[in-house]
């Protein structure tokens, strides 16, 4: 389950919007994604991710839920009122054991959610099966 | 009432004869007595009737009185009953208030002591991968891994007790979906297995064929209570086996995880399920962990309205054996606490 068995070109050249109001773990994403490939665009809360979007079109988005100015739910749920941008599916992070967080993060619209701590042992494991279950992406992803 | 009175002046003329007047006077005497009486007579009724006149007003005087002395004590009943109930509304706002700022404070807490935790877990995890092109020599090495290992298990510490102070102040919401036991108990099993082979110790998973397809329950918490059962178990099994066996007990439905460990003294079996505490501090250096994890199950358990067993026997092994109530429909299970 390390990233032996993940090829380093897993996402090579995907666009992904990574938005976080935490500098240090938006940070780790973005070295992790960096390592299989990604270009990462980060936005650190919903408005600035939500800019991102509109300007890169990603393959997906990997959202933190608190954020100051524009929050998770504000990000899915403009994500979700515009024709261009509802197909992009988007990954709620979550803290541990926000249960309820979860369940609604589901119900707003995100297509699932990854509990923080972001490590290089476990986010891009994680993240892939998550990928897999997404089928215009899964068949890019190289593996 | 005058009708009957004798003018006396009138009635004697100077004509008649002594007797005669004697006889008259007599008479008009006789009459007057008479009238006398029945005028005291009247006097007496007419006194008697004022009397029961006044006695009745009085009487009156005095209902009216007792009513506006029951009015003024309904009205202060009334206030009374209105400052009490102002009181209660108060002290139901501050008990809300309190609940909604502890609620508020765990939730500020766990996400201010879990952010540092996850930027040093994620970067440590991040060097130890040789991401980002990083390079250092072998004892930089062992240094890093110490603080990687160390930072999860000040992570795992901070989830545990925030774990329990949300099942303690009554913050644990479960959330009930339908699931499959069998579904989530192989997924038990893929996390365990790893810690197993790690420790060369043997797992298996046990499934009664009788088990229900699905019941409804919060997974997460099941899950919590599982998982910290068998990671207990792997924890103090050094060889020999640990077995997760899920059986169908009618209206309920077990979890039990048997171990061939070091066994619990009876003694200690009283109080494991308390927080922080293990067997003895020998035993807390030489297996680690938070000592919170039994404490969790506890709690977890009787939140979802059922029970934790043991058994156990000194350098045997120990069987803790959960059981839930099976529920087949949305039911939510009031908290035990």
């Amino acid at each position: 389950m390390t990233r032996i068995n993940i090829p380093a070109d897993l996402l090579s050249n995907w666009d992904i919007v990574v938005v976080d109001d935490e500098p240090d773990s938006l940070e780790v994403a973005e070295i992790i994604l960096d390592a299989y490939g990604a270009n990462v665009h980060t936005g650190t809360n919903g408005a600035e991710g939500l800019e991102q979007v509109r300007k890169i079109q990603p393959r997906f988005i990997i959202s933190d839920i608190s954020m100051p100015v524009m929050d998770g739910w504000g990000l899915i749920h403009e994500l979700k009122n515009d024709r261009s941008l509802m197909d992009i599916p988007a990954i709620a992070l979550t803290a541990h054991a926000m249960v309820g967080d979860r369940e609604r993060a589901i119900t707003a619209g995100f297509h699932n959610y990854l509990t923080k701590p972001l490590t290089a042992e476990t986010f891009i494991y994680d993240l892939l099966k998550l990928l897999m279950d997404i089928p215009e992406l899964a068949e890019h992803l190289n593996i | 009432m005058g009708q009957s009175l004798v003018d006396v002046n009138n009635q004697i003329s100077p004509a008649a004869s002594t007797n005669d007047q004697i006889e008259k006077l007599e008479a008009t005497i006789k009459a007057l007595q008479h009238d006398n009486a029945k005028l005291q007579q009247q006097l007496e009724d007419s006194t008697l009737e004022l009397q029961a006149t006044v006695d009745e007003f009085l009487r009156s005087d005095n209902e009216r009185k007792r009513l506006v002395n029951d009015i003024d004590e309904y009205i202060r009943v009334d206030l009374e009953r209105q400052r009490l109930i102002k009181e209660l509304q108060a002290a139901k706002r501050l008990a809300e208030e309190n609940s909604r700022l502890k609620s508020e404070f765990l939730s500020t807490m766990s996400h201010e002591l879990r952010t540092p935790m996850n930027a040093i877990e994620g970067f440590t995890s991040i060097m130890l991968s040789r991401m980002g092109g990083v390079e250092f020599n072998e004892k930089t090495e062992r240094y890093i891994t110490r603080v990687n290992i160390n930072s999860k298990r000040l992570l795992q510490l901070i989830n545990d007790f925030l774990d329990l102070s949300r099942v303690e102040s009554g913050r644990l919401e479960l959330a009930y979906q339908p699931f499959s036991p069998v579904d989530l108990a192989k997924r038990w099993q893929t996390e365990i297995s790893i810690l197993a082979e790690k420790k060369n110790i043997d797992f298996e998973l046990i499934l009664d064929p009788h088990l229900p397809e699905t019941v409804y329950g919060d997974e997460e918490a099941i899950s919590k209570v599982a998982i910290n059962l068998l990671g207990n178990a792997i924890k103090f099994t050094e060889q020999g086996k640990v077995s997760l066996a899920l059986s169908n007990g009618g209206e309920n439905w077990q979890i039990s995880v048997t171990d061939t460990g070091i066994g619990i003294p009876p003694h200690a079996r009283e109080y494991v399920f308390e927080e922080f505490r293990q067997v003895d501090q020998t035993s807390k250096r030489k297996y680690g962990g938070t000592g919170l994890g039994l404490a969790i199950v506890h709690k977890y358990t009787r939140t979802m309205g059922g029970t934790v067993t043991l058994q156990s026997e000194v350098n045997i092994g120990s069987t803790f054996t959960v059981t839930l109530p099976i529920q087949t429909k949305h039911e939510s299970v009031e908290s035990k606490q």
